[in-house]
């Protein structure tokens, strides 16, 4: 009986090196992906560009040579073809675990990304935690052929400069998938890079320079398709009201002290209450605390009398950038990106099952009002600005 | 609690306990006999080209002579010249030829000034005595003869345990001579609870045994146990605890040891104090202690001299070191071959680059450079001191360096294969690392194979194993599990000596306070 079964276990034992079916995979037989971007091209095919890292040869004992790295494009009807074409090409097998961002061009973006959803969500190789972002006014593939001064593994460097932006690097393909397929019908806001224009001498020239920046984010509809773009301070606002850590500045003109004012804001607060009339009615409320950061007027701030002016100014302002930019939002994108209709879903249970279908066309109607409450709470260390005289400032 | 001395194994077992078998050679059996010459005669026959056996004939007053015998170099000759022979001789001289003929009686009370004096009645025990290094002592008139304990103390000296060095605490270690030995515990247990109870082992080696334990505190059933398995031994000779270690040891194939030894008194004292049982062994500074749980195989003896801070600090690191040593190779090779998207980026790069050229999958290479260092170690083991050195720089230079600038081995392995290393030398019972040691490589297999996959089912495999292994009736994995919260103040982590109130349960015949509570110290202000 023992030995029926010492031999039985020698058998299955045996099975694991006989069969040879490892999963095993050696590193130096694997071209490890670090990037890759989707694209459309004029005949409507999908092009895939990856970028790969590249090994020196021969153990390098100095250590501080940078990653060379690859950029190899394909394209084909689906990202499936376009994909095991690129392996075609590929003299190893590629290993896409070390993938931590896919990057769209906004062609693909505007037809839609439901056509190439599906492979990132259904392969196990996929990860739903990669990172998405798409490249305005370009082409994917060439944000990936690009090289930073950081080293040529242009996408890992670009996914560090998300994180770097701490109010976009939790844009994952989970995070995306799951606002816009909740029942609140929202949108999503995607982060956006684009080609850099140099701020003074038109085209740059210099090689060590990134030739991409973060211009904030596109707005992804329902329908997962781009319908548009917020600038950065647009983003701001727009995360503000999602609730999201984000790093908020607001920025303003006083005409009593005729200069700017700029103030970082913090404690940021923001509370939403819904009445249901003929349209929906959403009061927005917002709280922060200031803290000035830069002072261009001539105003002195120990005064109380000029930091009630500068409160003041700076509500209206924020209130004057939410009106416009929900109003934006509302009649030109159509798509509730800051998800109003799960803060109406959660407070409001009942209105909302009434709400839930139609909510996609009584969004761009709601009625919204924002109040906006700002206090100042620190100065800084001097109170007028001190390259002015006793007789500039305003008291 | 279940005991397994209740279990149906003891059952199976031969029901009679099996007898030493009497000593026997030719001629044996017999008795003194009144005829000195006679005497002497079997016993030269019995120790034919025996060039160390002395016999030593002396006339006594009215006629009557006596034989000393004893084995040169075993028996110190020069307490022999003044103890037994100068009196002997004295006597005659000083004869007045009136006393009538001295009785052995007399001789014994008055000739011999040796402590330890017995009678022998047979050529037996006078062959057994020789042997155990006592001057025997035959008359010419007398069916009875003595035997004199004049041991030559010429033993090695006490010195520092090579095996066990620490850098707090007691430099004391054993030596090869038995009663040595458990005067070292005896001096640091005084008490007349500790029991040294002796027995022979060994048909030729003879080698006296002795077990020790703490009455009232080592549970009764224990001792019983370790009493009868060693009675049953049969042996040719026991040179060395380990061959006793074979006979008793509970799992016998399992890679784990159930059997702790060790080289020093103040680790055999505290555990008689935990309620286990030491076994002495004559010829080896090596005492056997049982039962042993995988947690004492984390326990040094130095974690009791320092603070508990320390102690404890230090014994979590080990613990982690110890799963280091385990698993580091075989973790390695798994997530680099099969889940090399668990590593962070950066990582997995270098690993690619480093591995880029080098001709051999992951798994052979980090095999080879375990077995080189298994090599390394043995031959730093084996090698007289003087070469000694030379490994260390093979090691270092033709292993470490040479082998990556040459492309065979890429830099990671050498480093996880070092890194292993060193943390396989932190486990501070050298039987448990053996056990790991060996472990490790079946892990490695299982990784190369399987991937984590392999390594999971591995640690599965082990811990079933660890947790159904028992030591003396004693769970290996107490008191982790089964738990004993209690017990765990001497696990993981030392707590500090007033919180140690109780002896680990197991091993002990209920509850005993070991140190009354309270005593945490309070400075008054």
């Amino acid at each position: 009986m023992r030995k029926k079964q010492a031999g039985a276990l020698l058998l299955c034992i045996s099975l694991v090196f006989v069969g040879g079916c490892w999963d095993s995979k050696e590193l130096n037989d694997q071209a490890l992906q670090v990037g890759t971007g989707i694209d459309l091209n004029e005949e409507g095919e999908f092009v895939l560009s990856n970028q790969f890292s590249l090994n020196s040869s021969g153990p390098s004992s100095e250590g501080n040579s940078q990653q060379e790295s690859y950029t190899e494009m394909t394209k084909g009807d689906n990202v499936f073809k376009a994909s095991a074409a690129m392996q075609a090409r590929i003299t190893r097998k590629i290993n896409r675990g070390q993938r931590t961002s896919i990057a769209i061009g906004e062609k693909l973006a505007r037809e839609g990304l439901k056509q190439i959803i599906d492979i990132y969500t259904r392969t196990p190789e996929a990860q739903l935690r990669n990172d998405l972002f798409i490249v305005k006014g370009g082409f994917a593939a060439d944000l990936l052929n690009s090289s930073t001064p950081f080293g040529s593994l242009s996408q890992r460097e670009y996914f560090k400069l998300h994180q770097a932006q701490k109010e976009v690097a939790d844009v994952t393909l989970m995070n995306m998938l799951r606002s816009v397929n909740g029942d609140s019908q929202s949108g999503a806001i995607v982060p956006a890079m684009e080609r850099v224009q140099a701020p003074i001498s038109g085209e740059q020239k210099q090689k060590k320079q990134n030739k991409y920046a973060y211009t904030g984010v596109a707005v992804i509809n329902n329908d997962l398709k781009l319908v548009g773009f917020l600038n950065n301070e647009e983003t701001a606002k727009a995360l503000w009201l999602l609730k999201r850590p984000h790093i908020q500045y607001a920025s303003t003109y006083i005409p009593e002290g005729s200069g700017l004012v700029t103030a970082k804001l913090s404690s940021l607060k923001c509370k939403i209450k819904a009445g249901f009339g003929e349209n929906t009615e959403l009061h927005i409320a917002m709280k922060a605390n200031a803290e000035l950061m830069e002072n261009g007027t001539n105003l002195d701030l120990l005064s109380v009398a000029n930091l009630k002016l500068i409160e003041q100014a700076l509500e209206l302002h924020t209130r004057k950038q939410f009106t416009e930019l929900i109003h934006k939002v509302q009649s030109e994108y159509k798509t509730d990106i800051f998800n109003f209709g799960d803060t109406i879903f959660r407070y409001y249970p009942s209105q909302w099952r009434r709400l839930q279908n139609r909510w996609e066309s009584e969004f761009p109607k709601a009625a919204v009002t924002v109040k906006v409450d700002i206090k100042v709470k620190r100065v800084g260390l001097t109170g007028g600005p001190v390259q002015l005289k006793e007789g500039e400032l305003e008291h | 609690m279940r005991f397994w001395l209740k279990g149906k194994r003891l059952k199976s077992r031969r029901p009679e306990r099996y007898q030493q078998p009497p000593f026997s050679h030719p001629g044996s059996g017999s008795g003194l006999m009144t005829d000195l010459h006679t005497n002497e005669q079997a016993l030269r026959e019995l120790f034919t080209n025996c060039s160390d056996i002395v016999y030593r004939e002396i006339s006594l007053a009215a006629g009557h002579k006596q034989l000393i015998i004893y084995m040169d170099g075993m028996v110190d000759t020069n307490a022999l010249n003044q103890f037994i022979l100068q009196p002997a001789i004295r006597d005659v001289a000083t004869d007045d030829g009136k006393r009538p003929g001295q009785t052995r009686e007399w001789i014994e009370q008055q000739l011999i000034a040796v402590a330890r004096v017995n009678q022998i009645s047979s050529l037996d025990e006078a062959v057994r005595e020789i042997l155990n290094a006592k001057a025997v002592i035959l008359f010419n008139h007398e069916t009875v003869g003595l035997s004199a304990e004049l041991t030559d103390p010429n033993v090695r000296a006490v010195e520092e345990p090579t095996s066990e060095p620490v850098v707090r605490g007691p430099r004391e270690g054993f030596t090869e001579t038995l009663r040595t030995n458990t005067s070292m515990v005896r001096r640091k247990l005084k008490t007349h609870r500790l029991k040294l109870e002796s027995m022979t082992v060994g048909k030729v080696s003879q080698t006296e045994v002795a077990i020790a334990y703490l009455e009232g505190t080592a549970k009764a059933e224990i001792v019983n146990e370790v009493r009868s398995r060693i009675s049953r031994i049969q042996m040719d000779a026991v040179l060395e605890s380990g061959y006793l270690e074979e006979f008793i040891e509970v799992a016998p194939l399992s890679p784990f040891p159930t059997v702790q030894n060790t080289e020093r008194p103040d680790i055999v004292a505290a555990n008689l104090l935990e309620g286990k049982i030491a076994i002495f062994t004559d010829g080896t500074p090596f005492v056997r202690i049982v039962p042993f749980t995988f947690w004492a195989g984390l326990q040094a003896a130095e974690d009791y001299y320092n603070r508990s801070f320390y102690s404890s600090a230090i014994r979590v690191i080990r613990s982690v070191l110890l799963t280091t040593s385990l698993f580091l190779p075989s973790l390695y090779v798994a997530i680099v071959n099969f889940h090399s998207m668990m590593l962070p980026t950066s990582l997995v790069l270098n690993f690619s680059a480093a591995q880029e050229n080098t001709p051999f999958p992951t798994v052979v290479e980090a095999f080879m450079m375990e077995l080189i260092f298994e090599g390394l170690r043995e031959a730093g083991i084996r090698l007289p001191k003087q070469i000694g050195s030379a490994v260390s720089i093979v090691g270092a230079l033709v292993i470490g360096q040479a082998a990556v600038q040459a492309g065979i081995v890429s830099a990671p392995v050498v480093i996880v294969v070092a890194g292993t290393g060193i943390a396989s030398f932190t486990i501070p019972r050298y039987d448990l690392g053996y056990a790991l040691r060996l472990l490790r490589f079946v892990m490695l297999i299982l990784a190369g194979t399987l991937g984590l996959y392999g390594i999971a089912l591995g640690t599965l495999t082990l811990l079933l194993h660890l947790v159904s292994l028992r030591s003396f009736g004693v769970p290996y994995f107490s008191p982790v599990a089964p738990l004993f919260p209690g017990g765990l103040n001497d696990v993981l982590w030392r707590a500090p000596r007033w919180r140690m109130n109780t002896l680990p349960k197991l091993m002990t015949p209920g509850d005993i306070e070991r140190i009354p509570k309270g005593q945490k110290p309070k400075p008054n202000r």
